[in-house]
């Protein structure tokens, strides 16, 4: 029950609901473009990255920092 | 399903985006909205799990046993993410393919015909409007037959010679055979001379010349080639001019002796010029302006240019003087005493001359765009898809043309040298803007250019990244609390 929490702990869950509101869009766009990407270099483009094989955990990566990129604010 | 790792680094990013407090909604009615909103019963997560692992619980399909066999039952969200993915590779496929193998192949064809009418048009710079030719003596002027026969001229002062119609020379005489002296080693120098001479050496003999406005080194040829001419007339006698041979010899004679002494007069002259330290012949035209777009011809004394060089001096130098002064007498040393104020001055005319120039520079590459720009679309035969696509939009090419004309009449002399961003433009942003190529292809120029080592598949890769976070954000409203 909610109302059994502390403030500090009902605090927590409004940021972690928030996170988890944010992670389900961010790990949609990374696993549809993650997906879309490696059927195209199989199809098309080059399939190796710096001559390394293009993992999925390597281009996952690429695509949350293009992502963070384009989404946070310049500092 | 979301995969592990998906899930792990969304995580770890959302945890970034929140502390900035940061929220990212889907735009309604959106693939990422389908998708964000699909199977996601979890609104509220327990304070003690790990969203990481909520993701990846959230969206999973089912395991049913079956005869003691586990099948999965995919979610709702798999069977999206399987279509959805399958249709945009397919489209994204498309539009790589388009973007590379059509349109790159016509940013590489207007490339290479604007880089082919450039490289056939010369622009002028700023130092080419001075021809400049150095004189050096020639060898046949420091022979021993010249040196020896010419100095016994030093006191003649007959300032007269007499004329001859040449008009019954005939047509196919060789005058370059006819000079030659029968000594080997002298005849050799003096067909070096002759082959080399930039002056018309049969005119000279052939013409009556105004001597007076000879220069010093076209006094130098005139002078010898008549020599040697009338030289080879008294030792030869056999050329018919209409004359007894009494006539031709005493002609012969007169004019021989003429001009040994005025090319005694001519090398004396040439001698006192060097010695003197003079740098410009008296045949250099000095009448300079930045605003004449013809190049002035100018003669550099060799020798004392080397010298000249030897204290410090180059030919900017000569062309500042050249632009304050047009008196031909200037020498070594009042080019070196005041070289810095020479030098300033060609700076300040040559700055002038290239804004005129560039100007002019601007037009002729806006000109040579245009035509290369006209003949690739001339060139180019459409395929099927294009064939189907210009003739259901009827004003598409018109207009294209119109649009690429506007952009390059657009351009400013400090984008010109950007051969491939121009062409990127008119071809992938302005031509082709029915398709995403110039995003891909901008991307991947991008990407090229800031390392040796991508290679073009590899940049693809990346710019086909980019396009589809680009995509999806697209998707997305990012709002800040």
């Amino acid at each position: 029950m909610v109302n059994d929490l502390t403030l500090q702990e009902q605090k927590s869950k409004i940021i972690q609901t928030k996170e988890l509101h944010n992670a389900v869009v961010l790990a949609n766009i990374i696993e549809m473009c993650s997906s879309i990407v490696i059927n195209v270099a199989g199809k098309d483009i080059s399939d190796t990255l710096n001559s390394q094989a293009l993992s999925r955990s390597v281009l996952a990566n690429l695509i949350a920092n293009e992502l963070k990129s384009r989404v946070l604010p310049k500092e | 399903m979301l995969t592990r790792i998906s899930s792990t680094i969304a995580a770890n990013l959302a945890t970034i985006l929140t502390s900035k407090n940061i929220t990212l909604v889907p735009k309604n009615l959106t693939l990422l909205s389908e998708l964000s909103n699909c199977d996601m019963t979890c609104g509220v997560v327990d304070i003690n799990s790990d969203i990481a692992d909520t993701l990846e619980s959230s969206f999973k399909g089912t395991v049913t046993e079956h005869k003691g066999q586990s099948n999965y039952v995919q979610s709702k969200h798999d069977i999206l993410v399987d279509n959805y993915t399958k249709d945009l590779t397919d489209l994204v496929t498309g539009y790589i393919s388009f973007a590379r193998n059509v349109v790159n192949k016509e940013v590489l064809v207007l490339r290479e015909k604007l880089q082919d009418s450039l490289e056939s048009y010369k622009y002028k710079e700023p130092e080419d409007l001075f021809n400049v030719k150095y004189y050096k003596l020639h060898d046949v002027f420091k022979s021993s037959l010249i040196d020896e026969e010419i100095q016994t001229y030093s006191s003649y002062s007959k300032s007269i010679y007499d004329t001859v119609d040449f008009s019954k020379l005939p047509s196919d005489f060789n005058l370059a055979a006819y000079i030659l002296t029968g000594d080997q080693e002298q005849d050799s120098i003096i067909q070096s001379w002759f082959n080399s001479s930039p002056n018309p050496l049969i005119s000279y003999v052939a013409n009556t010349i105004n001597e007076y406005s000879l220069s010093t080194i076209d006094s130098l040829d005139y002078s010898l080639i008549n020599y040697l001419f009338y030289r080879s007339l008294l030792n030869k006698t056999d050329i018919d001019l209409g004359l007894s041979l009494v006539s031709l010899k005493k002609i012969a004679i007169a004019n021989k002796d003429y001009f040994g002494a005025k090319l005694y007069v001519a090398l004396d002259l040439y001698k006192k010029e060097i010695k003197n330290g003079r740098i410009l012949c008296n045949c250099s035209n000095t009448s300079f302006s930045y605003f004449n777009r013809q190049a002035i011809d100018i003669t550099i004394y060799e020798d004392n240019f080397d010298e000249f060089v030897k204290q410090g001096g180059n030919v900017e130098i000569i062309f500042g003087y050249i632009s304050v002064s047009k008196e031909h007498t200037v020498n070594i040393s009042d080019l070196i005493v005041n070289k810095d104020k020479y030098l300033s001055r060609w700076n300040n005319s040559r700055s002038l001359y290239l804004i005129s120039l560039n100007k002019d520079r601007l037009d002729i590459f806006k000109q040579l765009l245009r035509q290369a720009f006209d003949s690739s679309i001339a060139d180019y035969k459409n395929s099927e898809q294009e064939d189907l696509f210009y003739s259901k939009n009827a004003n598409y090419l018109q207009e294209t043309c119109k649009l690429c004309h506007e952009y390059i009449d657009k351009l400013e002399v400090s984008n010109i040298d950007d051969l491939d961003a121009i062409t990127l433009d008119l071809v992938a942003k302005i031509r082709y803007r029915f398709t995403n190529s110039y995003y891909i292809l901008k991307e991947m120029k991008e990407i090229m250019e800031m390392s040796d080592s991508v290679d073009p598949l590899e940049a693809a890769l990346y710019s086909t990244v980019k396009y589809l976070v680009d995509f999806f954000v697209q998707e997305l409203d990012v709002v800040k609390h």
